[in-house]
């Protein structure tokens, strides 16, 4: 039973300039007794999510809206066990997995195929279920002969459909997702939204990150609304059983692109 | 999977133990990502070279063969004893070296990984490591092939060498983990390292004999990588290392682990933050 607990959940991070990552500025600050700190004090501490209760269940699928800067990202990566919470209680109970920066876990060295058991396995996998992947992710991406080249060659969409590929492809209970649905262009949005409909159905917990409304309302039943780090609003929409908005997507995306399902 | 982070930053005893056995879970239950990592990590360094894993080989036999040959004439050495002496030491010297000096930026250079899958800071080091023992077992290939050259004063001792790389790999990892966490924070540790480690490498017993130093024997026997060198040197030249070398590596293990894991207990939920 995937569930997510917060109470009072707050996140505050240091920002650090070049003078207070200096070891030499640091003894000196210590040898001088403070007098000469040459930037050692100078660390800006930031409140980037600011007492935010709120239980996640099963069959939620979050929408996280605000400003830049309210706060979506680093409760995303605190849910995902990235960042850690200063105060406060969480509780997250299922796998999760993160969709949030395109790229990251890539060896620009690797080949395509090299990148997917790469991933996979910087997911969760085992080798051996990262490898059964490959066929799948392979065809999602549609990359072919690409695949066994080194991915510093791909374009930045070329990497996208990698990266989501495979994180789509891991199965996780709960599936956290920042602001990438966006990229990639418009032949690969269709495929995109079809396959992230099957993450969602094995995934029982979406928590989605978006500045567009179309996203938002595509898949959310439930919309968190952000300000500077403050959790303002938490609403649920109508109640729709999951089966539904399968439905709703499929006949959006057929809208769309022209073919059946 | 679950984690619970209960209210507040105090650093309590349960709180050591809970992120102890966290770090300690994600390392050791991916031991075979960390390999693996380690693998493809060695494979794309030499992949667009011609010589491949061979580079890495090349140097140490040139600096050994050039070395031996000249120095055996220039010291009036007898060459059986000075290149196995001299190959060994150059080949564990450099995994120790490039252990501490890479070590500073380690978490820095996996920074992508920390920032967007939770990651633990014991494993990445894991994964240095094993990548200097794969660096450590290319360069194996040429001791082996001085040692078949002069195989004098191999004898069965040779067989100490898997428990002593075992202890120095202990030693190694720990030392990882704390100069990683203290390098993570400042970032100008790293090139003050790569400067320590030249003059270091002249007083340490490397390209000559800890009983060589005669009344300065001191200054190897205070030199923990002087300790570490011997371990491993000594089986592969003949002698068992002395009980000295191995209880003074199994104290520093101790100490050391104690350090590092009690800087990775109170500061790994703020690394991400360091190498942003």
């Amino acid at each position: 039973m995937p569930r997510i607990e917060a109470r009072n959940l707050s996140v505050e991070y240091p920002i650090f300039n070049a003078g207070s990552m200096l070891l030499r500025n640091a003894l000196i600050a210590a040898g001088t007794g403070g007098t000469i700190s040459r930037g050692v004090k100078n660390i800006v501490t930031v409140k980037a999510l600011d007492g935010a209760t709120f239980t996640i269940e099963e069959g939620d699928r979050v929408g996280l809206v605000g400003h830049n800067g309210a706060g979506k990202s680093t409760l995303l990566r605190v849910l995902g066990g990235i960042y850690s919470p200063t105060s406060g209680n969480l509780r997250v109970n299922g796998r999760t997995a993160g969709i949030f920066a395109l790229g990251a876990g890539l060896d620009g060295e690797l080949t395509g195929y090299e990148n997917i058991v790469r991933m996979g396995m910087l997911l969760g996998l085992r080798k051996a279920e990262a490898l059964q992947m490959l066929p799948d992710v392979e065809a999602f991406t549609e990359l072919g002969g690409f695949l066994s080249m080194p991915v510093h060659t791909y374009s930045a969409g070329m990497q996208t459909r990698l990266t989501f590929g495979v994180a789509t492809a891991v199965r996780p209970d709960i599936l956290l997702i920042d602001e990438v649905i966006g990229a990639g262009d418009a032949a690969f949005q269709g495929k995109a939204h079809a396959r992230l409909n099957n993450a969602i159905e094995s995934a029982r917990v979406l928590v989605l990150a978006s500045h567009a409304q179309a996203t938002i309302d595509l898949y959310c039943n439930r919309i968190f609304h952000l300000e500077k780090g403050r959790l303002v609003s938490d609403v649920r929409l109508a109640q729709e059983p999951r089966a539904q908005i399968v439905e709703r997507v499929d006949r959006v995306v057929a809208g769309k692109t022209g073919e059946a399902g | 999977m679950q984690h619970v982070h209960p209210p507040g930053m105090s650093i309590v005893p349960r709180e050591i133990q809970r992120a102890l056995v966290d770090e300690m879970g994600m390392t050791f239950n991916r031991l075979d990502l960390a390999l693996h990592l380690a693998w493809t990590d060695t494979r794309t360094r030499y992949r667009r070279s011609v010589l491949g894993p061979f580079w890495l080989v090349i140097g140490t036999l040139i600096g050994v063969g050039g070395l031996g040959l000249v120095w055996s004439v220039v010291f009036q050495v007898d060459r059986e004893t000075l290149i196995p002496m001299m190959a060994t030491g150059l080949v564990i010297w450099t995994l120790l070296s490039a252990s501490i000096t890479e070590a500073a930026s380690v978490f820095y250079t996996q920074r992508e990984l920390f920032r967007n899958l939770p990651t633990s800071s014991l494993f990445v080091s894991v994964v240095l490591l094993f990548r200097q023992l794969i660096n450590f077992a290319h360069n194996l290939v040429v001791v082996v092939i001085v040692l078949l050259i002069y195989p004098r004063h191999l004898s069965l001792n040779a067989l100490l060498v898997i428990p002593a790389l075992a202890l120095v790999a202990l030693n190694l990892l720990w030392l990882i983990q704390f100069i990683g966490y203290v390098g993570a924070r400042y970032r100008d540790l790293a090139p003050l390292l790569v400067a320590i480690m030249q003059p270091l490498f002249f007083v340490t017993p490397v390209l000559f004999q800890p009983q060589q130093l005669g009344s300065f024997r001191f200054i190897a026997e205070i030199n923990p990588l002087a300790q570490w060198l011997t371990l491993i040197r000594d089986p592969l030249t003949g002698s068992a290392p002395p009980a000295m070398s191995w209880i003074a590596s199994g104290c520093m293990a101790l100490v050391g682990w104690s350090l590092a894991l009690l800087i990775t207990a109170v500061k790994r939920k703020r690394l991400v933050y360091w190498v942003h």
